[in-house]
C-alpha cells in the first residue's frame, strides 16, 4: 500500500519552528476544507453512491446524503500529520505504518475504494491550493520587523499550544485513563 | 523547547504565556468532553475498527469465523440493529458497548477521568443467560485480535487538535 503524502515548497527563510506551526495550520485547513465538503483544488467533492447511502455503515457513522466529508469514524483525516520539516519545503501526510488509512486515502484520492478507478469518483483532499497555501503563509509574514515579530508570536503560541495539549493529553490520557484491568 | 528567534520575545513574555496557555489547557477536559470521547470508541468500532495495542495504529477488526457468522445468522431477531451477521464491530446483542462507562475521580492535582467496561451483562445471543461479563468478552475478543479499548493514533491527533484549537481561541 503506498504512503499517501504530498509536499508543499515554503519560503527558506523559514526556520524549522515556523514551518511546523505552518504545517499543523495546512493540516487543520485540510481537515476543517475536506469537512465542508471541498478537495484540494477547493472543488465539490463528488456525492456518495446510491449503495453507499443506503449502507449500515453510512447510518453508523451518522451520515447525511448531502454532506460529502470524507469522514465516518473520522480516523482517516485525522490520521494526517507532519512527516518531514526541512528548509523550504514541509511533507504532510499518513504515517508508512498506517495501512488502513493510507488504504482508506488512496481509495479516495484515486476513486478506486478497493476497486477499479471509479469514473468522477475521484475525492482527493491529499494537498493544498496555491492560493489557499499563500493565504496561510502570509499570516506568517517575515519581509519586515514587526511582521517578523508578529510572527514569531504567532509560532511561539502555536507550539506552546501544542506542547500543553499533548502534556494535557498524555495526563488525562496516560494511565489509568483505560481501566487497565482488563 | 526553543525557539531560534527568542531574541524578538523576552522570557517574561513568554512565561506569562505559558502560564495562560496552561489555564486554558486545564480547562478543556470537561465531563462532557471526555463522554464524547468513549462515543467516539464506539462509533469508530462499531464502523469496524480497531486499535493496534503495539502501535496505536488502526486496524479492521478481524473478520468472524464462518461459523459464527451463521450462528448470527440463525438469531437475526436479537441481533443488534447497528449490526449485521457478517460484520466484525463487536456488536451482537450491543452489550459489549454499551457496557463502557466514564469514572470521574478527585485527586490530589485535580481530577482523573477513566474509562472502564461494566462488567454486568444480559442474556446471550441465542437467548441464554450469559456465564461472563463485559470485561471477559474485551479480554477474549482482544486476543482473538479484536482490540478496541483505547485510542487509535489519529484519535490523540483529534484529541490534541481540539485541546490545541481550544487554547488558541482562548488566547485571541
Amino acid at each position: 500500500m503506498a504512503q499517501q503524502k504530498f509536499t508543499v515548497k515554503v519560503s527558506n527563510k523559514y526556520d524549522e519552528q515556523t514551518r511546523l506551526a505552518i504545517g499543523l495550520e495546512i493540516i487543520e485547513h485540510i481537515i476543517q476544507r475536506t469537512q465542508d465538503g471541498r478537495d484540494k483544488n477547493n472543488k465539490s467533492l463528488p456525492g456518495y453512491s446510491e449503495s453507499y447511502a443506503n449502507s449500515l455503515d453510512f447510518k453508523l457513522a451518522g451520515k447525511s446524503k448531502g454532506d460529502v466529508n470524507l469522514t465516518a469514524s473520522g480516523e482517516m483525516l485525522n490520521a494526517l500529520t507532519i512527516l518531514n520539516n526541512k528548509k523550504g519545503e514541509i511533507t504532510i501526510g499518513i504515517p508508512k505504518d498506517d495501512d488502513v488509512n493510507n488504504a482508506k486515502a488512496e481509495g479516495n484520492i484515486k476513486g478506486t475504494y478497493g476497486g477499479k478507478p471509479k469514473r468522477g469518483k475521484k475525492r482527493d483532499f491529499m494537498g493544498i491550493s496555491r492560493s489557499d497555501l499563500k493565504e496561510i503563509t502570509s499570516e506568517f509574514a517575515i519581509n519586515n520587523r514587526e511582521n517578523r515579530d508578529n510572527t514569531a508570536n504567532r509560532v511561539l503560541e502555536t507550539l506552546l499550544a501544542t506542547e500543553a495539549a499533548q502534556d494535557i493529553a498524555n495526563n488525562f490520557l496516560g494511565d489509568g485513563f483505560f481501566d487497565d484491568e482488563l | 523547547m526553543s525557539f531560534s528567534n527568542d531574541d524578538t520575545i523576552n522570557e517574561q513574555v513568554e512565561k506569562s504565556l505559558r502560564d495562560k496557555i496552561r489555564k486554558a489547557a486545564e480547562k478543556t477536559f470537561s465531563d462532557q468532553y471526555v463522554e464524547t470521547l468513549k462515543d467516539r470508541i464506539v462509533k469508530r468500532t462499531k464502523l469496524g475498527q480497531g486499535v493496534d495495542p503495539r502501535t496505536g495504529n488502526t486496524t479492521r477488526l478481524k473478520p468472524l469465523s464462518t461459523e459464527y457468522k451463521g450462528t448470527r445468522r440463525n438469531n437475526r431477531s436479537r441481533l443488534s440493529g447497528t449490526t449485521q451477521p457478517a460484520r466484525s464491530n463487536l456488536t451482537a446483542t450491543g452489550q459489549l458497548l454499551d457496557s463502557l462507562r466514564v469514572i470521574k475521580k478527585s485527586i490530589v492535582n485535580g481530577i482523573k477521568y477513566t474509562i472502564t467496561i461494566d462488567n454486568k451483562r444480559g442474556r446471550n445471543l441465542d437467548g441464554s443467560n450469559s456465564t461472563v461479563g463485559n470485561r471477559d468478552i474485551a479480554r477474549f475478543q482482544r486476543k482473538q485480535g479484536r482490540n478496541f479499548f483505547g485510542f487509535t493514533k489519529p484519535q490523540i491527533n483529534q484529541i490534541v487538535r481540539e485541546v490545541r484549537q481550544t487554547i488558541l481561541k482562548f488566547l485571541k
